[in-house]
């Protein structure tokens, strides 16, 4: 199985440590990390990614509008957005959603098994596809 | 001329309508006619009685003469002269002997009997002299409109009465229609407006007297005309509200003011209890709504301030636990646990300040007011951020004029240094100073906080003292607040009956401001000699070094 290459946008450094920690165990997946909605949209095209992980509330663009925005790109239209994030009221999940989001995972979240959970986005396609 | 015991008719009886002028018809009567008493009785035929109107006596004669006297009732001979309109002779009655009882004719009406008592010596059938006919006459017009005046005068009272009465109810409706707060319509069968309070015609910014009149489509209008536009305009079924009363819905106007109104009906009745229109009530429900949003988002943003520390917490201890169960020990594993120990101190004061601000802003933390050096406090908070500022390569200054004081309670009003000084030098450069200075004003002492920071743009100062509201808020998780530090703040310096504030453009530092208002002492200095003391904002000669 091939390298699974994920972007983690989130501006909180606890979480991306985290993800990259319990994601990196796992000798398949190469994790990138952005710090902002800019810097994960510019990230998102100098990698093109396999995954992202994309948390909702962040300043400047916020994930929702970032999602909006890969979505409108032809290269990441497939390319599944998973939210990540402590806004985990059902209308913020809808927003999530209707932006495009292939899932939308509360925060918190158990580290371990996430690379589990989010091979299974990739399943039927090769991983890097 | 006086008889035995009796007077001329003709000197008498004009005695009975004093200016009635009754003089030419008994001066008519044979001049050797005397009398002892006459009487004049009135018909009330609503009441079926005989009431005494007029008498008049000849000198030295004595007789009652009965106020009243039932005519269905009485077998007296007036009541059977009243009741039959006969003229007539009878016994000695009242009066002790015989009389006669001349029935007084309007129309076919019997309004009144004369009665006329004869001399002693004389016989009472004397008296039944036609010539009594034009006198009787006259006195029968004169009781008509007798009875005609007190009607009128009876009429006049009961309206009079009736009037004040009114007027009474009247005032009494419009205080409570005046008075209140919800908004009032009164409205007819037909939905025209007869009655509108200023309330409601104030959240439409009318006056009553536009709206008096107008029909429910042209209310409609008016309402949909303030709303939003592209909204669902005015969505209250003003005229079919009397088939179906009760909450008729709401408005949500947005001219001249943001205002959500809850419209309810009932019907006005009539005194036959008939439905005779509508009784609109339209209630400010803004404030309500407002708070509720305000709760609810509150809850969704400590939900969510909460769950940061959360994940990274329960994250740090899963991987720590897995290391356990791996029987492994990686260098990373001391990483992990301060990132546990970090963000739960972070869920420590997160819950401290949610709880802090909570207490404060519903007045349930009990300020100890007492007097002290604005000073002492000052030096008190810098030295608090000494360690922090030295950390941050930060230069901390401060200056108080010596002998200003304050009123209020020390340590909240140090946390609220502490908390604005901390945010100055958590959002300075390495390198740059916080300024930190108290001045007397006219109105209390002034404390200001300035730093060399990013600034913050101007439409954000409103919303900065709320709660989670302070810039970004992760900008604020990476300073270390919680988001709870200028609520908390602004909450305390209200708490003293003072304000808060700042000045700040973006790109060019922050100036935070708070002013507590000053107690006068009894014998104190007046605060115009004390704003003399301090130095003045920006150019601070005195301003000290660390």
């Amino acid at each position: 199985m091939g390298t699974i290459r994920v972007l983690v946008i989130d501006d909180e450094d606890d979480v991306r440590m985290i993800v990259r920690f319990a994601l990196e165990r796992d000798p398949r997946f190469v994790v990138t990390e952005a710090r902002n909605g800019n810097e994960g949209l510019h990230l998102a095209q100098e990698e093109g990614p396999d995954l992202i992980l994309l948390d909702a509330m962040m300043p400047g663009l916020d994930g929702y509008e970032v999602c909006r925005r890969l979505r409108a790109q032809t290269r990441f239209a497939e390319t599944p957005v998973v939210f990540l994030t402590a806004k985990t009221q059902g209308y913020e999940r809808r927003q999530g959603l209707a932006a495009g989001a292939t899932d939308y995972l509360p925060k918190p979240f158990d580290p371990i098994g996430l690379g589990e959970r989010l091979a299974q986005y990739l399943s039927g396609d090769d991983a890097g596809g | 001329m006086s008889g035995t015991g009796g007077e001329s008719a003709a000197s008498l009886l004009p005695r009975l309508l004093p200016g009635g002028g009754l003089e030419a018809s008994a001066s008519l009567l044979p001049p050797e006619l005397c009398l002892r008493a006459a009487c004049l009785y009135r018909v009330d035929a609503a009441r079926r009685e005989l009431v005494a109107h007029a008498h008049a006596l000849a000198e030295g004669v004595h007789v009652p003469c009965p106020e009243r006297l039932d005519l269905d009732e009485s077998q007296h001979p007036l009541a059977v002269a009243g009741r039959r309109g006969a003229s007539s002779v009878v016994g000695p009655g009242d009066w002790g002997s015989g009389l006669a009882a001349l029935p007084l004719h309007h129309g076919d009406a019997v309004v009144g009997v004369l009665v006329l008592l004869p001399p002693e010596d004389a016989a009472a059938d004397s008296l039944l002299h036609p010539l009594f006919g034009s006198l009787c006459a006259q006195l029968a017009a004169s009781l008509v409109l007798t009875e005609a005046a007190l009607e009128a005068k009876s009429a006049h009272g009961t309206l009079e009465r009736t009037r004040r009465e009114l007027a009474t109810t009247r005032a009494l409706l419009d205080s409570v229609v005046e008075g209140s707060d919800d908004g009032l319509i009164l409205t007819d069968g037909r939905g025209r407006i007869l009655r509108v309070n200023v309330a409601f015609a104030g959240f439409l910014g009318l006056s009553p007297r536009d709206l008096i009149g107008l029909g429910t489509t042209a209310l409609h209008d008016l309402v949909t005309d303030r709303s939003a536009a592209g909204g669902e305009g005015d969505s209250i079924p003003w005229a079919k509200a009397v088939q179906a009363p009760g909450i008729l819905g709401r408005l949500v106007l947005e001219r001249p003011a943001e205002r959500q109104l809850e419209v309810r009906a009932s019907p006005l009745r009539d005194e036959e209890h008939r439905v005779s229109g509508t009784l609109f009530v339209a209630r400010d429900i803004t404030r309500h709504e407002s708070t509720n949003r305000m709760k609810t988002e509150f809850v969704a943003t400590v939900s969510h301030e909460l769950r940061t520390p959360l994940t990274s917490l329960h994250g740090a201890l899963r991987i720590l636990e897995s290391f356990e169960e791996r029987g492994e020990q990686p260098e990373q594993g001391g990483h992990f646990l301060a990132m546990a120990v970090r963000n739960t101190e972070r869920l420590i004061r997160l819950l401290d300040d949610i709880l802090d601000v909570e207490r404060i802003e519903h007045g349930r933390v009990e300020l100890t007011p007492e007097r002290f050096s604005a000073h002492d406090v000052l030096r008190d908070s810098i030295e608090d951020l000494r360690a922090l500022a030295d950390s941050k390569g930060v230069t901390l200054r401060w200056h108080a004029p010596p002998d200003a004081e304050v009123v209020g309670d020390r340590d909240r009003i140090q946390q609220v240094l502490v908390n604005l000084t901390s945010n100055a030098v958590k959002f300075s450069p390495r390198g740059e100073t916080v300024s930190a200075r108290a001045r007397l004003v006219m109105q209390g002492i002034r404390f200001s906080v300035q730093d060399h920071g990013p600034g913050i743009p101007a439409e954000a100062h409103e919303r900065i003292f709320e709660r989670f509201q302070q810039g970004d808020s992760s900008s604020t998780r990476r300073a270390g607040g919680t988001g709870l530090g200028l609520a908390i703040c602004k909450a305390i310096v209200e708490e003293h009956g003072g304000r808060i504030w700042l000045r700040s453009l973006e790109g060019q530092g922050s100036t935070f401001y708070f002013q507590i208002p000053l107690m006068r002492r009894a014998a104190g200095r007046s605060p115009q000699s004390l704003s003399g003391e301090g130095p003045t904002d920006g150019h601070d000669p005195g301003l000290g070094d660390r």
